[in-house]
Order: structure tokens, then C-alpha cells, then sequence
């Protein structure tokens, strides 16, 4: 039963326009995290992510994704983000998980669920080339604003 | 420790019916999930289903996005202003026996009433005979009504006993 594990570690509703937001002193006790997003923004834009203030290109991500008419897939290697969340001005629900977060033996991976509503629907899938625990996530749009009440649900997952 | 994914409610069918409503749930949890597990009493293999809230019949509330693969080939369609969320995957009497589609949808903020409504949605129509459909679905409510009633309906014959539906209400504190 999924019961005590899913546990809320943060939430935040965006009070007014902004570009980014992080989360902070994420604490190291669960095994993975769930990022829950109901998104919007003020342009059609990816959604990319930070951990821990890495701003170098350790990051690597993939994708595919359906537009009703063509499907689509590619890679971005060596890279300074990893895109997390697709979105546009139309709320949308998008789902991530980062698997071992806090596992310093391993690399960092994710896998995430994007659905910019009425545009396409699809798979990201990406790495953070680093063993260190993630404490905190930088969330930040590549052009324009997250919209206000856009909300952000960081939930913890412990395998035991 | 909180327990913040709770069972609302757990549907088996102990015959055949053609929709499952899910209503008279509480508005105090911040989102839903529903997973299912259905087979369809129609003759083909593969079989739709499709998803209404409130009662929103008809008009144009509804916008569904869909990429699926079959094990072959990579597809994507989409039906915007529509009637319903489309494209729900579910088992027919033509697919292996006794072998059902699964499908899990994630609703965020049901509760909430600025925004329309949107989901997430990933499905496998199960069949080890032949081809099958693993598919993913971002949908649009446009509805800024808080989700009271979520509608399942077959597209075609009836839902047959022992498909199954869970509600699970999920809170952010």
C-alpha cells in the first residue's frame, strides 16, 4: 500500500507570475521523489530542471511525444538542464519521477510524463551525470512565465 | 505519519453494464487517481472507452491528445472540442480470454475552480495473441466546475464483470 509512503515534502501555487522556482532542503530520507505539476505558462516552452545548483553541461535528456499527426522523439546530449515539463497557456497535468535521488552511488535519472492539454503528450526521459543526493530543484521555463496558480507537489516515495 | 493517498472507493463489477460513475466523493483531497482494469463484452479484440464529467454530455468541453504504440508502429491522433475524452483502451471479447486493459488517469486540483480541468492518462490493451496498444493521453475539461462525477463508459458493448475501478484521493499535506 502506497499509503504512508507518498508523502508530501513540499507544495507551492505560484502567487504571481515568475520564470522559475526551486525547491529547497530536500531532505534525504525517501527513496524516490514524484513532482506533480498543473501547469501553465505564457508561452508554448519547456519546462527544464537544475539539481543542486549545477549549471554545467551534466545533463542529458530524451523524448517523444505525439502531436495527433506526427510522432516525434529525440535527444539532447551534454547539456546545462534537462527539460522535466512541456507546457503552454492551457493548464496541463504533468508528472515526474526521480528515481534514487538520494542514492550517492548512482547517477541521477528521471522519467516524466508531459502533456501541454491540446498540443501533444509525451515522454521525457533524462540524467543528471552526478552521484551526489539531490537536495534541491530549480524549475524554469525556457521563454516566458509559469502562470499564477500553477501548482508544484514535491511527494516523497520510501521503499521501506 | 499522514496517510496522503487514500482509497476512495473500489468498484468490481459483478455483471455487465455499459458506464461506471464515480460520485459523492469528497472535494477534500488536492488530486485524484483512478486506476482500472476493464474488458469490454464486444466481439472485436480492441475496444474504446471514453471518460465525461459532471454529465457534461455533448458540446465541446473535451480535448484529448493520444500517442500509442502497437509492438510495430508508433501513432499519434487527437480530437479537440469534442463530446468526451477519447481513446480509452480496453480488451474486448475478441482478445485473449480472461485478459484485461489497464489504464491509470492522474486528475491535479479537482477541486479547484480557476482552471479548466486537465489529466494524464497511460493504458495497455493487453492481448498475447496478437498486437497490442500501450498508450498515453494528455486530456482537457474545459471546465472550470470542480469534479464532482467522472464517467467511464465503453464505446462499444458493455463492461463485463469483474473489470474493476479505484479512486484514490491524493493530498498535498
Amino acid at each position: 500500500m502506497a499509503g504512508s509512503t507518498y508523502t508530501p515534502i513540499a507544495t507551492y501555487t505560484v502567487p504571481s507570475a515568475q520564470a522559475n522556482y526551486t525547491f529547497t532542503s530536500i531532505p534525504a530520507t525517501y527513496t524516490d521523489l514524484v513532482l506533480i505539476s498543473n501547469i501553465a505558462t505564457s508561452a508554448s516552452t519547456g519546462v527544464s530542471v537544475q539539481f543542486n545548483g549545477d549549471t554545467a553541461s551534466n545533463y542529458q535528456f530524451m523524448y517523444t511525444f505525439g502531436d495527433g499527426t506526427t510522432p516525434q522523439f529525440g535527444n539532447v546530449t551534454s547539456t546545462s538542464q534537462a527539460d522535466v515539463i512541456y507546457s503552454n497557456t492551457t493548464i496541463s497535468t504533468q508528472i515526474t519521477n526521480f528515481m534514487s535521488y538520494s542514492n550517492t552511488s548512482v547517477r541521477k535519472t528521471y522519467v516524466s510524463r508531459f502533456n501541454p492539454t491540446t498540443q501533444f503528450t509525451g515522454f521525457y526521459s533524462g540524467e543528471w551525470a552526478s552521484t551526489a543526493a539531490i537536495s534541491s530543484i530549480k524549475l524554469f521555463t525556457g521563454s516566458g512565465t509559469i502562470s499564477t496558480g500553477s501548482t508544484f507537489t514535491l511527494y516523497g516515495i520510501a521503499a521501506a | 505519519m499522514a496517510n496522503t493517498f487514500e482509497l476512495i472507493s473500489a468498484t468490481t463489477l459483478t455483471s455487465a453494464q455499459s458506464s461506471i460513475v464515480l460520485s459523492s466523493f469528497s472535494s477534500t483531497y488536492t488530486d485524484l487517481c483512478i486506476k482500472m482494469s476493464l474488458r469490454s463484452s464486444d466481439a472485436s479484440a480492441f475496444v474504446n472507452f471514453t471518460l465525461r464529467f459532471n454529465g457534461t454530455t455533448g458540446g465541446t468541453a473535451y480535448g484529448t491528445t493520444l500517442l500509442y504504440g502497437s509492438g510495430s508502429s508508433t501513432t499519434t491522433a487527437q480530437n479537440l472540442n469534442a463530446a468526451q475524452i477519447d481513446y480509452g483502451f480496453q480488451d474486448g471479447a475478441g482478445a485473449t480470454a480472461n485478459t484485461f486493459g489497464n489504464a491509470e488517469i492522474y486528475i491535479p486540483n479537482y477541486s479547484g475552480t480557476t482552471y479548466n480541468k486537465s489529466l494524464s492518462l497511460d493504458q495497455a490493451q493487453e492481448n498475447n495473441t496478437s498486437a497490442a496498444y500501450l498508450g498515453f493521453i494528455a486530456g482537457q475539461y474545459a471546465s472550470t466546475s470542480a469534479i464532482t462525477q467522472i464517467g467511464i463508459y465503453s464505446s462499444a458493448g458493455n463492461f463485463v464483470a469483474n473489470s474493476t475501478v479505484y479512486l484514490y484521493g491524493v493530498k498535498n499535506a
